[in-house]
């Protein structure tokens, strides 16, 4: 259902609503400007604490610049399709709606895989964070259930979103305290308590504990990590479903389908 | 005086603070970055938190500054206002100068609050040796910004497929211009492309303001200067540019 | 075989809104037959989208009832969205960077077309709609009629039985509007049932067996066109052409009610009004006083007097 074909959903969607249609923008806005962002945190930390901290701090921010991709580029296909006045006949057509946001997930998915596969490759090249060769089978269920979290989160945010017209602010504030709270750049257990919890119930938290674990920087056993992460995507996913269930009913009762821009 | 009257008023009716963006970049970038600083400084005791206090206003001023002055002239062209402003007696220059001064004057507040934030909600005490000079160095650097702006301004207009990659100018200016590094432990050449950037100067005027180094005042000296060949440059730019204008009538490529 | 597709009683809708309550339909009822082109006319903020959006199932009624195909807009809306489908007109609601053909396949996913079919039924609809030769070009590139038959080939994936178009030539240029109006017949002729709003009156009496007009909410008046222009026969309207030589004079002059002045050539005018009882031989004469009558005759009732005057009654 998923494959790309020409005329298949994911396709379509792609070029109907996503904003790196060229490949010069590709290698731009997915290998220049992720290595500007890990490089910007790496000069920090040097500069601040020293270099022995940079490979904690690449491995955190490249799980979280692929989160930031999954989400902006999730929330801008929105966007996008308020702003065409699409947004009323995907709703209006018989497939269910959650169904069809899910679908235009694997747009923005596939790009997290590329944006994810090509930092852990910057991390070695640039910043000799060399993968273990041995773990990627750990690696890439660390990935899978990863996506699985962002999706769920991002879906309760497309949700959220929907009831708004401008989400920039919250998206941009959403995104800043994933990279304050879930360990990006410093570990949680730093935080004070009532916030290290806040950060535990966040998606991306466990995950990046995970995936420095399986670098060898952090030294926790990893699948209670990531299966804690599966359990927090589960619960954020259920949410989802309630919430896009409640404001079906909601948006027929109120006039305005959604709120347009 | 005209121009005096011009930048109130941009101030007073052009500075848009219901925009979303920049409420973020203002508001709330800094207190993301400090917290970042704040915790990361538990890790070493002995880390100098005044420099870093410092970049999170200098990070915030820059966004504000890239965000803000670099589409002024791209919006006025969404929003058909360009022809208008062409129209009217005042220079092309006069216009896009007193939007790029009022935006970096803008940006000041985003220094304020840092250093607000960084004393109460943080904790962190900052050393300021002098505060006259540190100000000079400031007003020096917000003239950099402006001038910067200002430029930012001319080639997003001229060049829309740069606009595109507004984004990606972002970060590496923060990185070359001596934000967390000085610029002379930099490659050598990133190290000279820096020192073509007025910024670059401003910036190392303030962090040696805050620490009285003497090596301040000629910091301070070349980045006037630096920033004056900008200025005249764009003088002469805009100039040619309206008159491109005016002999087609819409924008074009210069 | 069902007769009445559309069946509403006294439905009604409020917005809540800061100022208290706004009614958007005040007790409405009314019927529409299969395969009819049924009119819904009236002025901004009337509640026309209104009744649209409920009988679509997008907004829920406060009052009344509506049953569409025999199911209720309430409790089976979803059964209903299988059978129906509607237009809005502008030019919004398309992927601009898509061509016409893959908008098609689009759409044709998520009305959930079988997969081996959807190549025929694109190439069926694309050519019902006249857009067989532009199916590769990119949406940007459409004109506003092409956009607005593009939604109808859209609107037809699901094959509707009922088809709702709101405003679907507003903004065009008279040949797309008369491709538009020559599609509705011919879908019309297909035996899809078709509600339709304009504010062209023209259009309405051109494709229309029955209007509706309706005002703040309520309908006013409703019926085929010609029974609607027949109870308005009692109006005198009567048109003239003139070389006038006191043109402010007679501007002023209050003999006559909704005085239309279109000056031609000077000193040459064409005159619309409307009087309560002369005879024809009465107006030549009073308005030979203001210049010289050179053709002076009894207007056909067209819709749009029928529509001023009966809404000007309701209001």
């Amino acid at each position: 259902m998923f494959w790309i074909h020409k005329y298949g959903f994911t396709n379509l969607s792609y070029k109907a609503l996503y904003s790196f249609q060229s490949i010069r923008l590709f290698i731009l806005f997915r290998i220049v400007d992720p290595v500007m962002h890990y490089f910007f945190y790496a000069t920090l930390v040097s500069a601040m604490i020293g270099s022995d901290y940079l490979s904690f701090v690449v491995i955190g921010n490249i799980a979280s610049y692929t989160c930031h991709t999954i989400m902006i580029n999730f929330m801008t296909m929105f966007r996008f399709e308020r702003r065409y006045g699409t947004l009323e006949l995907n709703i209006a057509s018989p497939t269910p709606t959650l169904w069809i946001i899910i679908r235009k997930a694997v747009v923005p998915l596939l790009d997290g895989m590329f944006v994810f596969a090509i930092g852990l490759l910057i991390g070695w090249v640039i910043f000799g964070v060399a993968l273990p060769l041995n773990q990627i089978g750990n690696v890439f269920v660390l990935f899978v259930v990863t996506l699985f979290s962002i999706l769920s989160f991002s879906l309760l945010f497309a949700c959220l979103s929907l009831l708004f017209s401008n989400v920039n602010l919250f998206l941009n504030l959403a995104l800043a305290i994933f990279q304050v709270f879930c360990g990006v750049n410093f570990s949680v257990t730093l935080l004070p308590s009532g916030l290290e919890f806040f950060a535990r119930i966040l998606p991306l938290t466990h995950s990046i504990e995970a995936l420095r674990s399986i670098y060898g920087i952090e030294s926790f056993a990893i699948y209670p990590l990531l299966g804690k992460e599966l359990l927090i995507g589960f619960c954020y996913l259920i949410v989802s479903l309630l919430f896009v269930s409640v404001m079906e009913k909601a948006a027929r009762k109120r006039g305005a389908l959604l709120k347009s821009i | 005086m005209n121009i005096i009257y011009l930048l109130v008023r941009e101030i007073k009716y052009f500075t848009n603070f219901q925009n979303k963006m920049y409420q973020f970049l203002l508001f709330f970038q800094p207190l993301i970055f400090l917290t970042i600083v704040y915790f990361l400084q538990q890790l070493r005791g002995d880390v100098n938190t005044d420099r870093f206090v410092v970049a999170s206003a200098l990070i915030s001023m820059w966004s504000y500054v890239l965000y803000s002055s670099g589409s002024s002239l791209v919006s006025q062209r969404w929003n058909d206002t360009l022809k208008l402003i062409i129209a009217a007696p005042m220079s092309l220059f006069q216009v896009i100068i007193s939007k790029a001064f009022s935006n970096s004057i803008i940006a000041l507040i985003t220094m304020v609050l840092s250093f607000i934030y960084a004393k109460f909600i943080f904790g962190f005490s900052i050393h300021i040796e002098n505060y006259y000079l540190f100000y000079l160095s400031v007003l020096v650097l917000i003239f950099s910004l402006c001038v910067v702006g200002l430029i930012l301004a001319i080639v997003f207009a001229s060049f829309q497929n740069v606009f595109d990659y507004q984004n990606l100018i972002h970060t590496p200016i923060i990185l070359i211009c001596g934000v967390f590094i000085p610029v002379d432990q930099l490659p050598a050449v990133i190290e000279y492309i820096a020192y073509g950037i007025p910024m670059t100067w401003g910036i190392k005027a303030v962090y040696e303001a805050i620490d009285l180094n003497t090596m301040m005042y000629t910091s301070m000296i070349v980045s006037i200067f630096v920033s004056f060949i900008y200025l005249f440059l764009a003088v002469f730019i805009i100039r040619k540019m309206e008159m491109v204008l005016r002999q087609h009538g819409k924008w074009g490529a210069m | 075989m069902l007769d009445i597709v559309i069946e509403v009683k006294n439905l009604t809708r409020f917005y809540k809104l800061k100022e208290g309550n706004k009614i958007a339909l005040d007790n409405v009822s009314f019927d529409v037959k299969q395969g009819e082109v049924f009119g819904l006319l009236g002025p901004n903020g009337a509640g026309k989208t209104t009744t649209i959006k409920i009988l679509t199932t997008l907004l829920l009624p406060t009052a009344g009832e509506a049953k569409v195909l025999g199911l209720d807009v309430v409790t089976e809306s979803q059964k209903i969205r299988d059978n129906i489908n509607f237009v809005y007109g502008g030019e919004r609601g398309v992927y601009g960077r898509l061509t016409g053909k893959e908008y098609m396949y689009y759409f044709c996913t998520l009305y959930k077309v079988k997969h081996r079919e959807q190549q025929a039924l694109i190439e069926r609809l694309l050519d019902l709609v006249g857009l067989k030769d532009a199916e590769n070009q990119i949406i940007h590139t459409y004109s506003k009629g092409m956009i607005q038959r593009l939604h109808i080939a859209r609107s037809l994936i699901n094959e509707p039985k009922l088809l709702f178009l709101d405003e679907p030539t507003i903004g065009l240029d008279p040949v797309g509007a008369k491709l538009l109006r020559d599609l509705v017949r011919e879908l019309s002729n297909r035996g899809i049932t078709i509600i339709l709003t304009t504010h062209y009156m023209q259009e309405a009496d051109d494709l229309c067996d029955r209007i509706a007009f309706i005002r703040d909410g309520k309908i006013s008046t409703i019926g085929e066109p010609i029974q609607i222009k027949e109870s308005c026969n009692h109006l005198n309207l009567y048109e003239a052409f003139m070389s006038l030589d006191q043109t402010n004079a007679l501007q002023k002059d209050k003999m006559f009610k909704n005085l239309e002045v279109d000056e031609l050539k000077d000193p040459f005018v064409h005159l619309k009004f409307e009087t309560d009882s002369l005879a024809e031989t009465e107006i030549t004469s009073y308005l030979e006083q203001f210049g010289q009558v050179l053709k002076l005759r009894k207007r056909e009732i067209s819709l749009e007097d029928a529509y001023i005057y009966l809404m000007k009654d309701a209001g």
